[in-house]
């Protein structure tokens, strides 16, 4: 079989736990899951979305219920509809080493534990705005 | 120039920065009990940290990401998050060991219980690590480590017989009062002393805070190549001191006093002072990289923002990882447990510990995904190869030596 | 559909005998646009019955050193067989099992 002229991508090597940047450079989780989804004819099969966030890695290690629950609950945090452990493969502006996106760490569903930490309890010490570097 | 004055600089922290409270306890409890016939396991050790600093430091140069960050991506979360439970408990002992090390360096020169002061040791490495820029803490707790060298000077002034140390450290026996089973689990302990796991975490997660690239490369070696064996060096005067001051006088080593005691009777009230100040200094700064430490692998397995050199508010679960850390060690140091038993436990189980940590990287140097061009050589690969192999066997054998000898009675 | 569940899909020949389960799949970019980019389609299998450090890029990642953890890990894992996605018959979603059609066979290094 003639190698594809279309990039190629091995899901388990190069795209499952890669970690991911959004659009500032700010690290934000790392690839727990991809989403796939079958076409009209159920012939062919296409990768839709990365998924990460609180729940998606403990379902993919066995923790079904732990991880829907999880996945729900921070849904639920959100003020729309949308599923912000969900990342459709269009806002995926590179692929390499490291993903970037084309979306805020704040839209996730990864940063969510970080703006709780951040707004209870780090905020509340003296000198967290100022670069320690 | 500047550039000269900086390798130097870095050289230096690195000797300093070398030695923490296992180094300490581990060589002169073995100098005393062992005279010299451990002194190559040293030697063993510092030559397997050389090797993987070196990998560990060209990975996170060239790939721009710390070992932990990578483990996750290549032995996948399972494997990733047995080896982070590992490290993270066994860091939390090393932590409580070192602070452990600060409260009892401050109370032997303030004569309050060390007990009381475990809490003050916990929040001071908490401050630094909030205020503190990272080279500059880096630099100023390597350099303040550099006064250890007074044992190097104590060990000169007793004036020992320079040929037969060499020998006996060359030509090692079993002395009649040990068993084969002691020699091996006190040669586990100082090995595992030499290649602290924590060391690689904070090693490559700093060469990302530092911001190193290729240009870096050469520095690295310089600081591992030069720094650590001198480090090495500095600890197998630590062992030659205990076996020239307490062997003799059958003295073993249960406390930190007692490793400040040959120091202390040769050089006097100045030996002390310097000394004292030398282990405060080396077990702050252990203590600042073990908590550091803990924060890094966390955040990396999870993705986190990471990192002294982002804000706090940017970093708010690494900085909470790191705090609750540090009140967690201390909470366990001021229960009483002897610190030397807590040290000795941490640099064995550390030592058991060490191929999960020392696997990773030694694959990664070999992945041009993440150092390019600059793959391990042929010579490199054999020595790595050769080294966990070494790894693997201490650590199947240290669970069954701990038992055997009631952990090195 | 999960990617970790696809992960743990048995596969088997058209006549029944088991060739291992799902270990790694390809992408390749060539579907129809969806945004700027085209969207991405399985087209490779990877199947074995046991791999040991399939991840850290032995099989087919171009890993090839040192000596000793890649003989260690090839030698550890089991046959491996890349399938093509038009070589799948059927795919049970539910209860995790592709069946390959019987023209398949193994593909000769």
């Amino acid at each position: 079989m003639a190698e594809p002229a279309a990039r190629t991508l091995w899901a388990g090597l190069e795209l499952l736990d890669r970690q991911l940047r959004d659009r500032h450079r700010v690290l934000c989780g790392n690839v727990d899951d991809v989403e796939l989804t079958y076409s009209e004819d159920r012939r062919i099969l296409y990768a839709t979305a990365i998924l990460s966030g609180p729940g998606r890695l403990a379902r993919r290690m066995g923790g079904r219920r732990l991880g829907d629950w999880l996945v729900a609950f921070i849904a639920g945090t959100t003020n729309d509809n949308h599923d912000p452990s969900r990342i459709p493969f269009r806002l995926v502006q590179s692929l390499g080493p490291v993903i970037d996106l084309a979306v805020d760490a704040a839209d996730l569903a990864a940063h969510a534990t970080e703006r709780w930490v951040r707004d209870h309890v780090i905020s509340h010490i003296p000198g967290s705005d100022d670069a320690a570097e | 120039m500047k550039r000269i004055l900086a390798v130097f600089l870095g050289v230096l922290s690195a000797i300093g920065g070398f030695v923490d409270i296992g180094d300490l306890v581990a060589n002169a409890a073995t100098g005393a009990r062992f005279d010299m016939n451990l002194a190559w396991a040293v030697v063993v050790g510092v030559v397997g940290i050389v090797i993987y600093a070196e990998m560990c430091g060209r990975v996170a140069a060239l790939s721009k990401r710390a070992v932990f960050d990578l483990v996750r991506e290549r032995l996948g979360p399972r494997m990733a998050l047995a080896n982070l439970v590992a490290s993270f408990l066994i860091n939390l002992l090393t932590l409580a060991a070192e602070l452990a090390g600060v409260a009892l360096a401050l109370s032997l020169a303030a004569s309050v219980n060390y007990l009381f002061l475990i809490p003050f040791a916990a929040l001071l490495v908490w401050l630094v690590i909030w205020r503190m820029p990272f080279e500059t803490m880096e630099r100023v707790f390597g350099l303040l480590g550099l006064t250890l060298l007074v044992f190097a000077v104590a060990v000169w002034r007793v004036g020992p017989d320079w040929g037969s140390l060499v020998h006996d450290s060359a030509t090692p026996r079993i002395p009649s009062s040990e068993t084969p089973w002691t020699f091996a689990y006190y040669a586990i302990a100082l090995f595992g002393a030499a290649m602290t796991p924590y060391e690689v975490f904070f090693f490559s997660s700093g060469a990302v805070e530092e911001r190193w690239t290729e240009k870096d490369l050469a520095t690295n070696r310089i600081n591992v190549l030069i720094g650590f064996p001198l480090g090495g060096a500095l600890s197998l005067a630590i062992m030659a001191l205990s076996h020239l001051v307490l062997a003799p006088r059958n003295i073993d080593v249960g406390a930190l006093s007692q490793v400040t005691l040959p120091v202390a009777s040769v050089l006097g009230r100045l030996g002390l002072a310097a000394v004292l100040i030398g282990i405060f200094a080396a077990t702050f700064g252990a203590a600042l990289e073990t908590s550091l430490s803990a924060g890094y692998i966390i955040g990396q397995y999870f993705g986190w923002p990471w990192g002294k050199f982002l804000r706090p508010r940017r970093a708010a679960r690494f900085h909470v990882v790191v705090l609750i850390v540090l009140v967690i060690a201390g909470l366990f140091g001021i229960t009483g447990v002897d610190p030397v038993k807590v040290t000795e436990y941490s640099i064995v189980l550390a030592a058991a510990a060490l191929p999960l940590t020392y696997f990773p990287i030694l694959v990664l140097a070999n992945d041009s995904d993440y150092v390019g061009e600059h793959r391990n050589g042929r010579v490199m690969n054999f020595f790595a190869s050769i080294y966990l192999v070494i790894l693997v066997i201490v650590s199947l054998a240290t669970i069954p030596l701990m038992i055997i000898t009631k952990a090195g009675a | 559909m999960l990617l970790s569940e696809l992960l743990a899909t048995q596969v088997c020949t058209a006549d029944g005998s088991a060739l291992g389960s799902v270990r790694d799949i390809r992408l390749v970019q060539d579907g129809p646009l969806d945004g700027y980019d085209a969207r991405f389609r399985v087209d490779l299998l990877v199947v074995a019955r046991r791999s040991v450090g399939l991840r850290l890029g032995y099989h087919h990642g171009g890993v090839r050193a040192p000596w000793l953890i890649r003989t260690i890990v090839l030698a550890l894992s089991s046959e491996v067989h890349t399938i093509d996605w038009d070589d799948i018959d059927q795919h049970d979603v539910d209860a995790r099992r592709i069946t390959l059609r019987p023209t398949w066979t193994p593909r000769r290094p």
